[in-house]
């Protein structure tokens, strides 16, 4: 090892290009698929749990429900899966982020030469990618239990893009809890408190028409409740049409970017 | 361009800085200077505000008042810059748990921008030079504490940095690890990183830097290299016993013109305050132009954990009544468990 006892020129640019932070992002990205590797627990959220969701609401509560959707409640239920497991999919991203606080592994990369903005976008697209095998997943299981896709490949993969552009939004979101909030349990909790009711009091589960008139006003403004219908329409069809569900959707998952991305950064930022 | 800005060899520059929390100052006005090439030890109980130090110069923190400037360049408006020429290991192992020890070298060598080859060169490196290269492939998860301290160390010198900053760096490790950490700072320091490390343990202070810096409430207290705070704070004396004991009339008589104070310290013996350098020659010329055979002398220096004690004693002495009156046993406490 030499090191330099004098004080040689150095770089003083304060910049680092986008090349570089595409580089660095990438070291980070690979940084968290190996840690998924090493801890494949880290998936449960997003493989077992929509799994355990789906076969327990097709044969526990299937029976009952189904004389409210139509009779078919698997090809009810699967698009509505899909939203339950992107939106709650999203919550792990912002435990890692703010595990790399808690850790002190933060104060790791603050103090390298790097945009400190590619921390963020790596667990963002490491987010993503979650979301995706998630994705898959879902589908294997739901063809297992006999769900068809009615529509088209286009329908299909649309209907996909949207919610992963809704869970997209909800990232958005948890790393911004995962910004705010004091310890990795506080922002499971914080985000769970917030999803759970957004989950059942929407028509992922059940036909809004089943519920009482109070709470049929809020589940059909419900963000998941419109995902869920576009899922449907998109994935299944048939009875399931449009509607405006889809821009809606769209402009939920927008707008959630466009809410949570500023104040996720700027409390990024400012986190000591 | 040229970086040196005027500072010469100084690695560290420090001028008034000051960092807030609120009420409360953390650290209060602080100059500090660490010549290239040095160890610089920061030395106080927790709470001193010697982490916020290290974390306003480490481009963690941002000052509220005054200037840093880590080789030569300034901490806010050259953040990045020092950011290319520094090292940091905080309090706590910040390593990526689930990651292999080689995976958490190899990402810092990939942000740092190595090329992938030079990354894993650098990476088995440095795992080999810290004794981990066995371990190479385990989780973080998997490694004791003390291999956690070195993974950590090892990935802060990915980037050969100029100037590292090693915050409470054996706090929590055992005699044996502890001792090989000093070898690893002393390796670095001889071959030419400035080191500043911070530290609740006079004996490690000691034992590693040239100049110390006592911390308490946010200011220094005192700095000095470590015999220079022992003398200047608690006091060096000299001890004298004479041969034939008719000689100790006369002898407490030169002691007293040379040192201007005189105690018997023993039957049979005398000594004396040494306030300056050239005071124990002086007292020896002058005991030999009078002829006395001396029998045994030795020069006695207070340990750092007496300085330690005395200057935060000294300074809750002379503090409001408002404040917490535990503080000195607290400390006492700390010290004796710092041994």
């Amino acid at each position: 090892m030499t090191a330099a006892s004098t004080l040689a020129p150095a770089n003083l640019s304060e910049r680092t290009g986008l090349r570089d932070t595409l580089r660095h992002t990438g070291a980070l990205i690979r940084r968290n698929l190996l840690s998924t590797k090493a801890t494949p627990e880290e998936l449960l959220d997003v493989t077992f749990f929509p799994i355990i969701m789906t076969v327990m609401f097709t044969y526990v509560f299937g029976g009952g429900l189904k004389h409210s959707v139509g009779g078919n409640y698997i090809e009810y239920l699967i698009p509505g899966i899909f939203v339950q497991m992107l939106s709650f999919g999203s919550i792990g991203v912002g435990i890692k982020l703010n595990s790399d606080f808690d850790k002190g592994l933060m104060d790791r990369f603050r103090s390298l030469p790097i945009a400190r903005v590619s921390v963020l976008t790596a667990h963002l697209v490491s987010s993503v990618l979650r979301l995706l095998l998630a994705s898959l997943i879902t589908l294997v299981v739901a063809v297992l239990l006999g769900f068809r896709v009615h529509t088209g490949p286009v329908d299909f993969f649309g209907g996909i893009g949207l919610l992963l552009a809704l869970g997209f939004g909800v990232s958005w979101l948890s790393l911004y809890v995962g910004t705010v909030v004091r310890s990795p349990q506080a922002v499971q909790g914080v985000l769970q408190i917030a999803l759970f009711p957004l989950m059942f009091c929407s028509s992922i589960f059940t036909s809004v028409g089943t519920m009482p008139g109070w709470l049929q006003a809020f589940a059909k403004v419900n963000p998941l409740t419109t995902a869920a219908d576009a899922a449907r329409a998109l994935m299944v069809g048939g009875q399931f049409t449009v509607g405006n569900a889809v821009w809606v959707t769209l402009a939920w998952a927008v707008g959630m970017s466009v809410v949570f991305a500023p104040l996720g950064l700027r409390a990024y930022n400012r986190h000591i | 361009m040229e970086i040196q800005n005027g500072s010469g060899q100084l690695a560290v520059q420090v001028e008034g800085l000051v960092k807030k929390f609120g009420e409360q100052t953390a650290v209060d006005h602080v100059d500090l200077a660490v010549p290239a090439g040095s160890v610089f030890g920061l030395l106080g109980p927790n709470g001193a505000g010697k982490t916020t130090i290290v974390r306003m110069l480490s481009t963690l923190l941002r000052p509220d008042g005054g200037t840093a400037r880590v080789a030569g360049l300034d901490v806010v408006a050259h953040a990045q810059a020092v950011r290319r020429v520094i090292g940091l290991t905080g309090q706590f192992a910040a390593v990526d748990e689930s990651l292999s020890g080689y995976e958490n070298v190899y990402m810092i060598g990939r942000l740092l921008d190595l090329p992938a080859k030079q990354a894993k060169a650098r990476a088995l490196e440095l795992l080999e030079t810290f004794g981990l290269d066995e371990d190479a492939k385990k989780t973080a998860k998997q490694y004791s504490g003390g291999m956690r301290r070195r993974l950590d160390l090892a990935a802060s010198l990915v980037g050969r940095p100029r100037v590292l900053f090693l915050d409470e760096p054996t706090t929590g490790l055992d005699p044996a690890r502890r001792n090989d950490l000093w070898e690893i700072v002393r390796d670095l320091s001889s071959t030419g990183t400035t080191v500043l490390l911070t530290t609740q343990y006079m004996e490690e202070a000691e034992a590693l830097a040239q100049d110390i810096a006592v911390m308490d409430k946010g200011r220094f207290i005192a700095r000095g290299t470590a015999d220079e705070l022992k003398v200047k704070i608690a006091g060096r004396s000299i001890r004298l016993r004479p041969v034939v004991l008719a000689d100790l009339p006369e002898l407490r008589t030169v002691l007293q013109s040379v040192l201007g104070v005189v105690e018997d310290v023993a039957p049979g013996t005398v000594g004396g305050p040494v306030a300056e350098d050239d005071q124990v020659a002086r007292l020896l010329k002058a005991v030999a132009a009078a002829d006395i055979a001396i029998a045994d002398i030795s020069t006695v220096t207070a340990s750092l954990d007496e300085v330690f004690l005395a200057l935060t004693a000294n300074k809750s002495a002379g503090k409001p009544a408002d404040e917490p009156a535990d503080e000195v046993p607290t400390q006492t406490t700390k010290v004796e468990a710092a041994r």
